[in-house]
Parts: structure tokens; C-alpha cells; sequence
């Protein structure tokens, strides 16, 4: 029996500390003082028990009667009302800090997260789970620095626990400074417009191949190449399956930019139909279309209806409204594909004919840099022509591009013949412009201007897309403005020892001015009217950056953070950090 | 969202059945007969004897609708619909309709490309080259040149898992500007591989998609449909 009697004391004080344990988690509850009530455990014990381990129900007046009834002593009665109030806290103290902190992390509340942390370590300094999620949800909210602090604070702990979570703390914070540099790297060659770059730099990083792959995808769809990036797509998907639902919204960007740029790009080449050949007046049946948002323009400009004549002044207006569609076109086919050659040749016309000389360098040496060439559209009196300016081999490149349609529009335009030379074949430069009157009695290029002539080659680049509609509507000051431009980059760019140069003379005072002061005032014009602001101000956004990068950091900020490049690489590594942070969770999950 | 959910459940099923292996030792005609059977089998080619295709097609801005008539051995038809126009035709046996037939490619490159062509075609002078396993634009690449008379090429770019191209390059020695062809949406149906899209680029600007390629392979198309004269 004695045996039997010890065997009973253990079992008490086995149960009795096993309630303790579980009162530890959460308080006594009213089952745990009567079961110790009844065990016969004394009740200065089971005072001693409440005292440290607290309650976890109300010692309201229907509790107290009960556990009464339940043979619960007064002065363990007594001990329960003395903790009314002080009780539930007192059992809820370290324990409830990490729950609440790991469920405010759970909910994605990382600001909440930074609050409790802080309060924590305000009364428990040495706390290292405190400093361990503070960390974490600094870096969630992309303040690296302040979780540095919070991990130097960590290292400082004597606890060796402290030592086992700065490590894994400093493992995350290792893998996000490189993702950080990845992705700064990554900005800088997509801002200098390298594809190439840009896709060595996703190789070089360290993050798992199907982030990478993604990152290729948003390359690919800048540099206009949707069927590419639907191919990546597809590859992707094999491989990886579950990480589908990140790519259906990747694949919703491909289809939406591409969709996009091809109703951009069908209205810009419209406009440059309608200006350079006439075509659809003539030719009915298969260019008889007009692109959505343009029905309106088409149809006041009257050109297919015989003997309908316009004014001098309706002429400069549907000139003027033709160049702020053309270049609201263009504006949306840049913020599209940015890493396009096709784009970014566009967005060099643009400059060459609204910006002075120094932004045209700067945007062309950037171009050449970045893509190791520059494509030039041109025309001719045989039709459309492009012009590549091949940096990496030092050589100039005309081909033909398409026919003339409208055959009563090549006496506008000198004769080209297709070259390929290279720099050193050219020892002298010039150029020529000449100017007459015109019906309305206005000064306009009179003879097809020359922008660019090559000896001994003798080969030519006779002129830009619209230089003649510009010309007639800006006037001679600002056509030798934009040629000389042109030239002078050209002659920049070719830069040998040998080589002479004889361009055209620049009137004092530069016709760029009047041009451009037109031009954005029509632009803004247009943007408020058709609600287009944005569209519009990308490009002017775009060349402005060549301005103002070296006057003002704030704006420089204030546009970067608009920019392109920063809307990719923030996308994209959304998606990677995502991945980061997926793989991290596991740890907190070992917290305690 | 329902349909580009559909579309990556149909891109993993459609990629998953074209799965192959690739070698150490690849030659060209490994490469070449690894890709005729991704294509759908030599045997099964070679019974196709007609085929209509519809795509729609956006050129530089318009957007219209295109169809293909194929007959073997030598007859195509193309017909192009653009907004608020008139059909327009061109035709293998009636050149008087366009001025296009003689960029009118035969039944067998319409449809499968010229690298099929090449292996159907008896006494070519065409020759093939193995280019190696290279990164084209990011991805890898098994890459397979036709070379042709006159400095002509055809660079094919074949997927190392499917052996099925997603980029074609037509270059020509007297032309500085390639004509790139980026090719996707590979399905199988009736034991061919086949494909939904292209999108052709020349000097880096697209200037041409086509979307929605639809094959019917081996209907029934009558002479006449080709502008010839029925036999008497």
C-alpha cells in the first residue's frame, strides 16, 4: 500500500506540475484550482501556484460561488480576488508578444509589426525576438538601415539565442543588399537603354532561375519582342507550374503591351502616311482606315473631296494637331517598349526637332551607348529608307524600307541610293538647304534638302520624316536648326582626325526656340483636351531627363520614380523580394 | 481572368507533349530529324496534299484578315481582307490578279517551312549546317542554318526541349536588314505540331502579326479557287 500511496504523490505532483507547465502557456483555469482543490494539495501551494502563474477566466462573483460550491477553500477564494484584474495580464506576458507579433506579420501589417517591436523594447530591452521581427519588418517596409540597427542590437545580446537569430537575421539581410544591387544594376543598363546589359546583369544575380526568366520577360516586351516573351512564358510554365498565378498577371502585361503598342504604332504610321504620301485618298480600297481616335482629324481635313480647298490657317492647324497626335503616339510606343531601336530612333526625331543641340547629343551618345546603334528613318524620292548608325562597327548603313505610294510625292524629295561605309571612308561633311515661297507666299525648303552628304562616297541622307511639314509650318530658322543638329551629331559621332566639315550655318538665335515653344504649347494643348496629360508628358518627361539630370536632384527623383525602368525592376523584384521573403517565413516559424 | 488562366493550362499541356531529348553528339541531321518529328513525322507530312489557312493579320498598323489556299504540288493562293476594302488576290496560277505571286512560297513552305521543305524536296541544293546549342535573346537554343543559292539563309532557332522553333531568320548576304520571324503558340492536333502566332520584325521594327492561325490540313479545294482554267 505504501507503495501505492508514494505512487499517488508522485502522480499529484506530476499532475500538479503539469498543470503548472500548462498554466504557464495560459493561467490557472477554474478546472485546474478545483482539480488541485480536490487533489489535497494545501492551499498556501495552490496560492503560490495563482500568484505566479495567474488566471485564465474572471474571478467574477458567479465564478467564485462556483468554485465555492466546488470545495475551493476561502483562502484560495481569497488569493483569486486579490489577482482580479492583474490576473490575465500576468499570464499573458512574453508569450502573448511573440503570438500577437507573429499573427501581425502573418497579416502583412508590418507597420503594426514596427509598433509592438518598439513598444516591446521599450520595457524589455534584451528581448531578442523583439529585435529579430523588428528587423524583419523594417526590411519588409524597405527601411534596410533600421534593420541593420535592429541587428547590430541583436549581436550586442549576451543570450545565445540572440546569436543563432543575428545569424539568420544577417543571412536575409545579405541576400536583399544583393538583390538591392542586382537591381540597381539593373535600372542603370535599362536606363542607359542596354538590352544586352541588361540581360547580363539578370544572368549575374543571385535569385532563382524562374525570377530571372521573368525579368527577361519584361526585357523582351521593352524591346518590342511580345511573341519572345510569350515563348519565355511558355517555358517557364512547363518548368514550374506552381508558381502559375505570378505569371498570368506577367502574361497580361505581354498581351496588353503588345496590344497596345500596335494601336500606337498603327496611328503614328497613319499620320505619317497621311502626311508623306496621301495614300489612303488615293488608294481606297486597302488603305481606306483610319485608326481608332483619328476619324474626326481625318474627316475635317476634307483632302478626298473634290474641289474642297482649305485656309492657310486650317492648314497649319491640321499640321500642328497631326505633329501632337504623331508625337502622343510616340510618347505611348516609348513608355511601352523603351528598349526598342524602332522606339528609341522615334523618340531621337523627336528630339531633333523640338530640343536644342546639347540634349540631341546627349540623347544620341545615350542611345549609341546603350544599343551600339541608332536607327534614322528617312525619306526619299523612292520611298522610305533607314539610316543605321553603327557605333561597335564605325560604319553608316542605308537601306530601303518601302516603296512610295503616291508617286506625285517624290518631286518633294531627292534621290537616295542604299550605302554602307564606314567611318574612316568619309573625309569631308556637308550639307545643303534652299528656300523658296510656297502658295501662301511663305518661305519653305524650295528644293528636297541634303542633311547629310559623305565624300568621297557621295553618299546622301536626304531628310527626316516630316521635315517638310515641319519646315512649312515653323518656318526656315527652325529646318536649319534641325538640320545643322543633325549634322553636327553626325560629324560628333563619326569624329576622326581627318575629317572636314562644312555644315549649314545656324542663325544666331536658333530656330529651335520658336519651334518648340509652338510645339509643347499645342502639346499641352491636345494633353488637356483629350485627357491625354500623361501620355503626352512621358515623352516630353523623357527628354526633359537629358536637361534637367545635372540641375535638379529633386526632379531628377521626382521623375525616376515615374520612370520606366523603376516601374520594371520594381515589378519584377516585387516578385523576387516575394520569393526572398516566401523562402524566410520558415524561420519565423521557430520563434519562441 | 478566366482566359489567360485557360491559356497557361493549355500552354503546359501543349508544351508537356512535345518534350524530347537532346544529345551530347547533336549533327545536323540528328537535329533535322529530331525536329521533322516534332513537326509531325515524315510520313504524315508527306500525305498532306492540300491545306486552308485563316489568320488574322495586323501590317503596319491595319488590321485585317488573311487566308491561305494550298494544293499540291505547286498551287497557293492568298487572299487579304483589310477594313472597308475589297479582297485582294494573289495566286500561283493567275498572275494577272496581284503583283505578288512570285513571292508566293509552294504548298509545302507555306505550310511547314522551308526546313520540311528541304527534307521533302528531292535533289536540293540547299545545304544544312549545325550552328551548336547557343543563347539567342536570353534563351537557349539549338540552332540550325538552310544556306541557299545566292547568299541566302534561313536561321532556324529550335527550342532544346521541343526541338520546335520559336525564331526563324531569313538573311541574305545583299541585305544588310534580316527579316526575324518569332513563332509561338505550338499546339498539336491530328499527330502535327502547328502553331497559333507569328510576329516578323525587319531592322528591329514589327511590322507584321499574325494571330489566330488557323490549319485545316487536307480539305477539298477545287482548281478553280487558284484562277485556273478548268480543264476542258
Amino acid at each position: 500500500m505504501n507503495c501505492v500511496r508514494i505512487g499517488c504523490r508522485t502522480a499529484l505532483l506530476a499532475t500538479a506540475t503539469l498543470l503548472c507547465l500548462a498554466a504557464a502557456q495560459s493561467g490557472l483555469s477554474k478546472e485546474d484550482i478545483v482539480k488541485l482543490s480536490q487533489s489535497g494539495i494545501s492551499a498556501n501551494l495552490i496560492i503560490r501556484d495563482i500568484q505566479a502563474s495567474g488566471l485564465s477566466f474572471d474571478s467574477n462573483v458567479d465564478n467564485l460561488i462556483e468554485l465555492r460550491k466546488l470545495q475551493v477553500s476561502e483562502a484560495v477564494l481569497e488569493a483569486i480576488i486579490a489577482l482580479k484584474g492583474a490576473a490575465p495580464l500576468a499570464a499573458r506576458k512574453e508569450p502573448t508578444y511573440l503570438e500577437t507579433a507573429k499573427e501581425t506579420y502573418a497579416r502583412g501589417d508590418y507597420p503594426g509589426l514596427v509598433k509592438l517591436s518598439e513598444a516591446r523594447l521599450s520595457s524589455q530591452p534584451a528581448d531578442f525576438n523583439a529585435h529579430y521581427l523588428l528587423a524583419v519588418a523594417q526590411l519588409r517596409l524597405g527601411h534596410r538601415e533600421l534593420a541593420g540597427t535592429e541587428l547590430d542590437g541583436l549581436r550586442k545580446l549576451p543570450d545565445p539565442s540572440s546569436k543563432a537569430l543575428s545569424a539568420s537575421l544577417a543571412k536575409l539581410l545579405g541576400r536583399f543588399d544583393a538583390l538591392e544591387n542586382a537591381k540597381v544594376s539593373l535600372q542603370t543598363k535599362l536606363s542607359q537603354y542596354n538590352a544586352n546589359g541588361a540581360l547580363q546583369a539578370i544572368q549575374q544575380m543571385d535569385a532563382p532561375e524562374s525570377q530571372k526568366e521573368l525579368l527577361r520577360v519584361y526585357v523582351n516586351v521593352y524591346s518590342a519582342k511580345f511573341e519572345l516573351a510569350r515563348h519565355q512564358l511558355d517555358v517557364l510554365q512547363a518548368s514550374q507550374p506552381e508558381l502559375e498565378k505570378d505569371w498570368i498577371a506577367v502574361r497580361a502585361f505581354v498581351d496588353q503591351s503588345a496590344a497596345e503598342y500596335r494601336k500606337q504604332y498603327g496611328k503614328f504610321k497613319w499620320l505619317s502616311q497621311s502626311y508623306e504620301h496621301n495614300a489612303w485618298t488615293l488608294n481606297k480600297d486597302a488603305r481606306f482606315w483610319v485608326p481608332e481616335g483619328l476619324q474626326d482629324y481625318r474627316d475635317r481635313l476634307k483632302w478626298d473631296i473634290p474641289g474642297a480647298r482649305i485656309t492657310k490657317a486650317e492648314n497649319d492647324r491640321f499640321i500642328q494637331e497631326g505633329f501632337v497626335y504623331a508625337f502622343e503616339a510616340i510618347s505611348r510606343m516609348i513608355a511601352l517598349t523603351p528598349l526598342s531601336e524602332t522606339s528609341l530612333g522615334w523618340l531621337f526625331q523627336v528630339a531633333l526637332f523640338t530640343k536644342p543641340y546639347a540634349t540631341v547629343e546627349r540623347l544620341g551618345d545615350r542611345i549609341l551607348n546603350g544599343q551600339g546603334r541608332l536607327i534614322i528613318p528617312m525619306e526619299a524620292k523612292q520611298g522610305q529608307f533607314q539610316m543605321i548608325v553603327d557605333k561597335r562597327q564605325r560604319r553608316l548603313i542605308l537601306t530601303q524600307t518601302g516603296s512610295r505610294t503616291v508617286i506625285s510625292m517624290d518631286k518633294h524629295y531627292e534621290r537616295a541610293e542604299p550605302f554602307d561605309i564606314s567611318f574612316d571612308q568619309i573625309s569631308q561633311v556637308g550639307q545643303s538647304v534652299k528656300y523658296g515661297t510656297n502658295v501662301f507666299n511663305e518661305s519653305v525648303p524650295k528644293d528636297a534638302p541634303r542633311m547629310f552628304e559623305m565624300r568621297p562616297a557621295n553618299a546622301v541622307f536626304t531628310e527626316t520624316p516630316f521635315l517638310i511639314h515641319f519646315g512649312a509650318m515653323y518656318g526656315e530658322l527652325a529646318v536649319r536648326q534641325i538640320v545643322w543638329n543633325f549634322g553636327k551629331f553626325l560629324t560628333h559621332v563619326i569624329d576622326h582626325p581627318q575629317l572636314r566639315s562644312e555644315l549649314i550655318k545656324q542663325n544666331a538665335g536658333g530656330g529651335w526656340n520658336f519651334a518648340t515653344g509652338i510645339l509643347l504649347a499645342a502639346a499641352a494643348g491636345a494633353s488637356s483636351a483629350t485627357g491625354n496629360a500623361v501620355q503626352a508628358a512621358v515623352i516630353m518627361n523623357s527628354l526633359d531627363r537629358f536637361e534637367t539630370e545635372t540641375q535638379s536632384e529633386k526632379l531628377q527623383q521626382q521623375q525616376q520614380l515615374q520612370a520606366w525602368e523603376s516601374l520594371a525592376a520594381d515589378t519584377s523584384f516585387d516578385l523576387i523580394q516575394k520569393d526572398l521573403f516566401r523562402s524566410f517565413d520558415g524561420e519565423l516559424e521557430k520563434l519562441h | 481572368m478566366a482566359m489567360p488562366k485557360c491559356g497557361v493550362l493549355l500552354g503546359i499541356v501543349a508544351y508537356s507533349l512535345f518534350a524530347a531529348t537532346l544529345s551530347a553528339d547533336e549533327t545536323a541531321e540528328t537535329i533535322l530529324t529530331k525536329y521533322i518529328e516534332a513537326m509531325g513525322g515524315l510520313e504524315r507530312i508527306k500525305n498532306v496534299r492540300s491545306a486552308r489557312c485563316t489568320a488574322d493579320v495586323w501590317f503596319n498598323g491595319q488590321e485585317g484578315h488573311v487566308t491561305w489556299f494550298e494544293k499540291w504540288p505547286g498551287s497557293s493562293l492568298k487572299e487579304v481582307q483589310w477594313p472597308n476594302g475589297k479582297i485582294r488576290q494573289f495566286s500561283t496560277d493567275s498572275p494577272a490578279e496581284g503583283n505578288l505571286p512570285e513571292k508566293l512560297r509552294p504548298p509545302t513552305e507555306e505550310i511547314f517551312g522551308e526546313l520540311v521543305a528541304y527534307v521533302v524536296g528531292a535533289g536540293s541544293t540547299n545545304k544544312i549546317e549545325y550552328l551548336g546549342q547557343q543563347d539567342e535573346e536570353g534563351e537557349r537554343a539549338l540552332v540550325i542554318a538552310l544556306h541557299k543559292p545566292g547568299g541566302r539563309s534561313t536561321v532556324y532557332y529550335l527550342d532544346p526541349a521541343t526541338f520546335l522553333p520559336f525564331k526563324i531568320v531569313f538573311e541574305d548576304s545583299k541585305d544588310t536588314n534580316p527579316t526575324a520571324v518569332y513563332v509561338g503558340g505550338w499546339y498539336r492536333e491530328g499527330g502535327f505540331a502547328l502553331h497559333r502566332r507569328e510576329d516578323h520584325y525587319r531592322n528591329g521594327q514589327l511590322f507584321e502579326s499574325q494571330s489566330k492561325i488557323q490549319y485545316v490540313l487536307n480539305p477539298s479545294i477545287d482548281d478553280a479557287v487558284f484562277g485556273r482554267e478548268p480543264a476542258k
